[in-house]
């Protein structure tokens, strides 16, 4: 971190972590569902998030932290908490629907109002800059 | 799937009795590639529908139906039916894959198998009555027994051990499974049977790879410094220590002619045959001139190659068949970069995002509304006059650079006034310097639409002008100089011209960085007092090195050591400008789409430049008679002459070469395999368009399958709803119809 600290207050580390997906990602990796990581889970988290991983790996998980309320479909609001937590909630409420709305236009391809793994997964593969970003420098 | 299905739903009696398998999944009434995971899934549901039915009531997701939606909003009004539709909608097999490890380890055997068999592209035929995945081109099960996920694991075990241990590992990284399982599924256990204890492994995620790593970023390579094979003489660089680069060591200086260089192997021989002279008239003479010119064309036929194999892999990547344009979703979930930390860096990306967000918003609106007549025609009129006015800068910037050189030839340079050859290149650097400022500027008066549009403009005709001004000077050299260097060495002119272009060009590119990036930022926040720092301009410093290279690889047949000179350069602009920018420049507020834009520019360094270079080097070599007083090329008509005499000495060397005369004689000279080549070149090309053809064909095809398939979907459900309903209302009909019965017991 750059630092030659070795304990941290509470403030300090909030410098540090400013990824509006910190919770969800932690939740994700662990076991339980709700934050706490054993070392597997963490090695595993990182894994996941390096360089090499493969790019299904990668939509798979990154599908999973999109799907806030976890029931296998990233619906219109999961959708609307992603926006929200992107932009801070610095959009308002109209245009972020609108927002919405178009990605589910372009992403949906069975039309069911939601994305599943395999509309995601169709999605990222027109993304070429997802495997860069999708990506945790340790 | 477009017949309608004819079946009797059995529900059961009581919905809270979870221990009953719901009859909706007998066999022969429901579609049949629903039944093999209904059938694995039925226990997995029976516990966890409780849990579904409870998380889908307390997550509190409203069931918001956007304007494609077509779920019926089912849930909401009754209990008992919500619950059977739920427990149905778990075990469909889109919502399967996601979750459940045993269809995560078939469809990573069907995976393997695949591999294995190396069935590389998915068969179509199999398609027919599908249900997503990804319309069966995994098949859950390869045989229609429903297997145990202990069963499922040893073939996937059995399979893996099939493979290489590069495939296995490839393989297993790419699986969604907990570190543990991944580590025994690699590992060979003495006797698989024991695979089951072995391999009990909890929840938990994927890893198993090194973390980090160099990735090593294809590119296209530069020159290497070429060295041709000189048997004497030094060649050295037109430069010298010098910057006007006239030394003493000339370009293609080459003290010895090639008839000397060769005397000595064609002697003729005074010996009968047989003796010690036979053996030396056997061996191949060393045609030095040839060399050079074989040693310069294996060096561009490499780079040739090199750019077009990574040409095709970035367009490969960054370019999709039949792929729309999702900017929107791509937007949203691809944008956010994990690897920012820092808060200060986290709310800069937060506001291009939402920047973005609102641009691609706005452009939609705009784009909506049609403009009325007048403001397209002003619109157009604008556009065509900036063009006007940029294609007309262009023009008088080569023509003022045409009338300098004429200028120069006209007063010719004597030795002590070297200083004096700089003229030309300080012109044509001052001039690459100020055009695209200017650009810029007239392309403010536009106001396009979208800003990556603007991009694509500036790119273009920064270009255009770059591009004119060398073929002015090409012109020049090849044309004029030519001429006018009779008894000199024009090969030696040109070189050192080169030279002095390659190093000025460094220089105000120096000058460029401090004055536009230092000094504009110390301006902007001491005098006008703006926060903001000047962008990084990512387009014009790209082209910029796409020039200089240019000038490398026009200079490299008449100065080798060019491209020694261009590496250090480099190496020097590469800091100069990383200091730069992390000291004095922000990030560029448009965003960038980084893999489209490194597509564009290995293409332009391909077509105009490298292509450009290409024609200018087999003009010189075809074409241009080499001067007379200096060079290895000195007795030729034409450069390319070397290699026709070199033939003629083969043919009387003797017999033992004799295939490569004739390989000259009827496959170069002869014009009939080249026409074959291209014929054949060419029939690849159409066939891989055809085949791209069909394959975007094939991408409509099974995206409407796709979408009908949802459809499918809603139908079904709305069936069970119905189905439900009125089973519900007959049971709700006949319990009052057993009350009335025991009230009135009589009415029997």
């Amino acid at each position: 971190m750059g630092n030659k600290q070795t304990v941290f207050t509470h403030e300090q580390l909030e410098v540090y972590q400013d990824n509006p997906f910190r919770q969800r990602i932690a939740q994700v990796f662990s076991e339980d569902g709700d934050g706490h990581m054993t070392l597997d889970n963490f090695l595993d988290m990182f894994s996941v998030m390096s360089e090499m991983a493969p790019r299904d790996l990668k939509a798979y998980y990154a599908f999973k932290i999109y799907d806030f309320n976890n029931d296998g479909y990233i619906c219109a609001w999961d959708l609307e908490q992603t926006v929200t937590k992107l932009t801070r909630g610095e959009l308002s409420a109209e245009e972020v629907s609108l927002v919405c709305e178009k990605v589910l236009d372009e992403a949906d391809g069975d039309h069911d109002g939601r994305l599943s793994l395999e509309d995601f997964q169709n999605m990222i593969l027109r993304a070429p800059d997802f495997l860069s970003t999708f990506h945790i420098r340790i | 799937m477009a017949q309608p299905l004819n079946f009797v739903l059995h529900v059961p009696e009581t919905p809270e009795d979870h221990g009953q398998e719901p009859s909706p999944y007998d066999e022969s009434d429901v579609h049949d590639s629903f039944h093999q995971l209904i059938q694995e899934q039925s226990r997995w549901v029976a516990e966890e529908g409780l849990e579904l039915q409870e998380r889908e009531r307390g997550a509190g997701a409203p069931q918001t139906t956007g304007s494609g939606s077509r779920i019926p909003p089912g849930p909401e009004d009754a209990g008992a039916p919500s619950t059977a539709t739920l427990r149905i909608l778990a075990s469909m097999p889109s919502r399967t894959i996601g979750r459940s490890r045993g269809a995560i380890i078939s469809q990573y055997y069907n995976r393997t198998v695949q591999l294995r068999r190396r069935v590389s592209r998915p068969e179509l035929r199999g398609v027919g009555r599908s249900a997503r995945p990804s319309l069966r081109l995994y098949d859950l099960e390869l045989d229609p027994a429903a297997l145990e996920e202990e069963e499922k694991r040893l073939l996937l075990v059995k399979e893996l051990q099939g493979l290489t241990v590069a495939q296995r590992d490839h393989m297993l990284r790419g699986m969604p499974l907990g570190l543990a399982e991944k580590r025994c599924l690699r590992s060979v256990p003495v006797g698989l049977g024991r695979l089951q204890t072995h391999c009990r492994g909890g929840g938990g995620l994927g890893g198993g790879y090194p973390l980090g790593g160099v990735r090593s970023i294809p590119g296209p390579t530069l020159m290497p410094p070429v060295s041709p094979e000189r048997r004497a003489g030094p060649q050295g660089g037109s430069g010298g220590a010098g910057l006007a680069g006239v030394g003493s060591s000339p370009a293609v200086a080459g003290s010895e002619t090639p008839a000397s260089c060769n005397s000595s192997l064609t002697r003729p021989c005074a010996l009968p045959p047989g003796g010690p002279c036979g053996r030396e008239a056997e061996s191949l003479p060393y045609n030095m001139p040839l060399a050079y010119l074989f040693t310069v064309g294996v060096a561009f036929f490499i780079t040739c190659i090199t750019l077009v194999y990574s040409m095709s892999r970035s367009f490969g990547e960054s370019y999709r068949v039949g792929s729309a344009s999702g900017v929107h979703a791509v937007t949203v979930f691809c944008s956010w970069d994990h690897k920012v930390t820092q808060r200060r860096a986290s709310r800069l990306q937060c506001d291009n995002i939402r920047t973005h967000l609102k641009e691609l918003l706005a452009e939609r609106q705009r784009r909506q509304g049609p403009r009325s007549a007048c403001g397209r025609l002003r619109h157009v009129a604008v556009l065509g006059l900036v063009w006007l006015l940029c294609l007309g800068t262009t023009v008088g910037c080569t023509m003022a650079v045409y009338a300098f050189s004429e200028l120069m030839i006209k007063s010719p340079v004597s030795a002590d006034q070297e200083g004096a050859l700089l003229a030309l290149p300080v012109v044509v650097c001052l001039l690459n310097l100020g055009a695209p400022y200017l650009f810029r500027c007239l392309a403010a008066l536009e106001r396009q639409d979208s800003p990556v549009l603007e991009v694509y403009l500036a790119i273009c005709r920064n270009l255009i002008f770059k591009m004119a001004i060398l073929g002015i000077l090409c012109y020049h050299w090849l044309g004029r100089r030519v001429g006018t260097l009779k008894d000199q060495c024009w090969e030696n002119f040109v070189g050192q011209e080169l030279y002095r272009l390659t190093v000025l060009d460094f220089i105000f590119v120096l000058l460029d960085t401090l004055f536009g990036e230092l000094v504009w930022r110390l301006i902007s926040e001491k005098k006008l007092k703006r926060r903001e720092k000047p962008e990084f301009d990512i387009a014009g410093n790209v082209l910029e090195l796409i020039y200089g290279q240019t000038l490398t690889w026009l200079g490299v047949l008449f100065c080798p050591l060019l491209p020694a000179v261009q590496i250090i350069k480099l190496l020097l602009i590469f800091y100069v400008k990383k200091t730069s920018l992390m000291a004095n420049c922000q990030a560029p507020r448009r965003p960038w789409l980084a893999s489209h834009m490194s597509t564009v520019f290995v293409s332009l360094l391909c077509f105009p430049s490298f292509l450009g270079a290409a024609v200018f080097l087999c003009y010189a070599v075809w074409q241009v008679k080499p001067s007379s007083t200096c060079g290895p090329f000195r007795t030729l008509d034409t450069m390319y002459e070397a290699g026709k005499v070199w033939v003629r000495r083969l043919e009387a060397a003797g017999p033992r070469v004799s295939w490569l005369p004739w390989v000259h004689r009827y496959l170069v000279e002869n014009t009939f395999p080249i026409y074959l080549v291209s014929a054949l070149l060419l029939a690849v090309i159409y066939l891989n368009i055809q085949v791209v053809k069909g394959q975007r064909r094939v991408i409509c095809l099974l995206k409407e399958q796709i979408s009908n398939e949802g459809e499918d979907k809603v139908f079904l459900i709305n069936r069970l709803h119905s189905v439900y309903e009125r089973k519900e209302r007959s049971r709700a009909g006949r319990s009052q119809e057993t009350e009335r019965l025991v009230d009135h017991p009589d009415a029997w």
